[in-house]
């Protein structure tokens, strides 16, 4: 890949305190995170498997989410920014203190950590549940040989919450 | 000494961790897991907070329904309480409890 291809910002040589402004490091430096972080996230977005969703009509939202894969069950998963009661913003809000004291995964590495764990993680346990005529599943996976993360899973795939147990 | 925390998820809780399909306890505690009456509460709680869960539902993938939440206020302030009282009621001294829910809902 050429290096104009990248995506990454440049002119930095030397030191950046000598031949910029820290300013304009500041900035280049910002680009260069958010390029890394378009990189990091982009092979967690599967254009196939949103396809198939799309296919199926079924309600998601291409902007919130985080990652789409496919777990050992052969369920589209996926994970969206949420709020408080389901996606992301709930698992932060109830669950980051789990994850970084059960198995020292930080708070920005989790919907990454997660990603992983859904597409090559082992299916342990798998509930299937009915609450008032709506189904829905516990599920939980074996990552890594050590970790054990259960979670809470719409029917349709909608990756509700996550939380490391022993 | 061991912690019995009550927390409500989609499909788990109050009692932390516990059998989704059963509301058994599964905190590792005997005189806890083996309750019959917590259990039962315990199921009825984890029930009633699944229930406002809905998928592929309002437009969205996952949505919550906040306006029954808020009409079952008493309800489930009066069975978290339940909850407690038994918990209170078996403690045999191997364990403390931390409610993460109570304050939570009476703010609704």
């Amino acid at each position: 890949m050429r290096s104009s291809d990248s995506g990454f910002a440049h002119g930095t040589n030397g030191s950046p305190q000598g031949s910029f402004e820290a300013e304009e490091y500041s900035a280049k430096m910002a680009e260069n995170e958010a390029a890394l972080k378009k990189l990091a996230r982009a092979p967690m977005i599967d254009e196939g498997l949103i396809e198939e969703l799309e296919e199926k009509h079924m309600k998601f939202s291409r902007e919130d989410m985080l990652f789409i894969t496919r777990d050992s069950t052969g369920q589209i998963i996926w994970l969206e920014s949420g709020n408080s009661s389901a996606g992301l913003e709930h698992i932060y809000k109830r669950h980051t203190n789990d994850f970084e004291s059960k198995i020292s995964v930080r708070k920005e590495d989790i919907p990454e950590y997660l990603h992983r764990v859904v597409t090559y993680g082992s299916v342990v346990e798998n509930k299937t549940v009915t609450r008032h005529g709506r189904k829905g599943y516990s599920r939980k996976y074996r990552y890594n040989g050590r970790d054990y993360i259960l979670t809470g899973i719409g029917l349709n795939g909608f990756l509700v919450s996550a939380y490391p147990v022993d | 000494m061991k912690t019995v925390r009550i927390m409500l998820d989609y499909l788990q809780g109050p009692i932390w961790t516990s059998d989704p399909e059963t509301g058994r306890p599964e905190t590792g505690i005997d005189v806890v897991d083996k309750d019959e009456v917590l259990q039962r509460l315990n199921y009825q709680i984890q029930d009633l907070y699944s229930s406002y869960y809905e998928f592929d539902s309002h437009g969205q993938a996952c949505w919550f329904n906040e306006a029954q939440e808020k009409a079952d206020k008493e309800k489930m302030l009066a069975l978290l309480s339940k909850l407690r009282s038994r918990l209170n009621e078996i403690n045999d001294g191997s364990f403390e409890v931390d409610d993460q829910e109570t304050e939570r809902v009476e703010k609704l």
